[in-house]
């Protein structure tokens, strides 16, 4: 009897022990679902649960970031204050092989680019136009593919692509571009958390 | 003796920066005031002061990672300058261009700060720039670059600038045209260059432009 006693007390102890492990492992991993893909220069109400890092938004700027869910597809997104405006995204990236950009391209696939453009220790770019740019490199380096062949990893530097005769780069992610100034021009809407 | 300009280095939070006499914040064992206004520690380097937890940097497509400690330095006229300190990760993050320009290579300073800067430290805009002063590169009036002036030829136009941009690894220079045209055609719009002259440096000229020149962060390991 008192064994049984004993043991219903283990039992009830570890299962406590383990919800309190549960949930403190889901505290740390929070899951924060954004109600449509964020937008550059958009308000954003930056949840609590979200777990907040830095990350560059461009090659002379570190702002608060976090990871968030839309549509499927995740997405960092960093943020500035704007005085008592709020907060409003200045950076997007997504790595998620489940993006597609509005051209078709993903992550992990191939663009033929005629100008390279590199942000001097920061991302590289296979297109200079605004909205979703492919990003092919990063600090200068970037990855050439030749079908065939291992993708060759190479300093821009040395590439001379020109029109009509691009080179061929693997995808590492998307980044949202536009011309600055970002927090000049913020977009009205707000982005809601699910 | 002449006492500080008033309300230049003046704090409420902490009631010695009042007293205009005093010789830095009464505390000359720990600080410096070479130029009356800077605030530096008895070996002349920058006093950071942290604010705030440590951020883990989770830059997308950088497999360096640094992990960040927030902060601030203090302008000339005590405005504090936010600023990042890198305290773990990748020492790619060590500074980036503005913390090479103003802060000796020694911290991060974002561009939204440019201003506060130059205006904190009293720089005036030249157009006549000499060796040492800096060049600020805006696009739609927000800093995005800053470099040393390294190079003036004997007509007055500059030759030559030099820094680095976001994690690059070590300082290199070019001419300020190549720098507008790099950064016109990153940001996809134009981008101009500002010159600024010290009036009041920190330390001697020849030293700023030997350390611009031969920058270079500590490797990886």
């Amino acid at each position: 009897m008192k064994n049984r006693r004993i043991s219903r007390i283990s039992v009830t102890v570890c299962a406590l022990i383990g919800f309190v492990i549960l949930r403190s492992s889901m505290s740390a991993q929070p899951e924060v679902k954004l109600s449509a893909e964020p937008q550059l220069g958009q308000h954003i109400a930056v949840p609590r649960r979200a777990d907040i890092g830095r990350c560059m938004s461009s090659p002379g700027q570190l702002d608060k970031c976090f990871r968030a869910t839309a549509n499927g597809v995740v997405y960092t997104i960093a943020f500035r204050r704007r005085g008592s405006l709020g907060n409003v995204v200045t950076y997007l990236h997504t790595e998620d092989s489940n993006f597609k950009s509005p051209g078709g391209l993903y992550v992990g696939g191939v663009v033929a680019v005629e100008d390279v453009i590199a942000a001097p220790g920061f991302e590289v770019y296979g297109a200079r136009s605004e909205g979703w740019v492919p990003v092919v490199g990063f600090n200068g380096n970037v990855e050439v593919v030749d079908d065939g062949k291992p993708d060759e990893k190479q300093e821009v530097s040395r590439l001379s692509p020109a029109k009509g005769n691009p080179v061929r780069l693997r995808i590492q992610g998307f980044t949202m571009r536009r011309k600055p100034p970002i927090l000049q021009q913020p977009q009205s809407t707000t982005n809601t958390m699910q | 003796m002449s006492p500080d300009r008033p309300f230049a280095d003046q704090h409420a939070a902490n009631p010695q920066s009042l007293n205009l006499y005093s010789y830095v914040t009464s505390n000359p064992l720990h600080y410096v005031d070479p130029t009356g206004t800077v605030k530096r520690d008895a070996n002349g380097q920058i006093i950071f002061v942290p604010q705030g937890r440590v951020d883990k940097n989770f830059t997308n497509g950088d497999p360096r990672k640094g992990t960040m400690q927030p902060g601030y330095i203090q302008a000339d006229n005590g405005a504090k300058v936010q600023a990042f300190q890198q305290v773990g990760g990748s020492p790619a993050y060590k500074c980036d261009c503005h913390g090479l320009t103003f802060a000796d290579g020694k911290y991060w300073v974002n561009n939204d700060q440019v201003g506060k800067l130059l205006k904190g430290d009293g720089y005036e805009k030249t157009k006549t720039p000499q060796p040492g002063d800096v060049a600020i590169f805006s696009a739609n009036g927000e800093a995005v670059h800053s470099l040393t002036v390294t190079g003036v030829n004997d007509k007055g136009q500059v030759t030559e600038v030099t820094g680095l941009g976001g994690t690059e690894e070590a300082s290199h220079s070019n001419t300020p045209e190549q720098i507008e045209q790099q950064f016109g055609k990153m940001l996809d719009t134009s981008v101009t260059v500002q010159y600024y002259h010290d009036p009041q440096p920190d330390r001697p000229t020849q030293e700023k432009l030997d350390q611009v020149k031969n920058y270079e962060k500590p490797k990886d390991q």
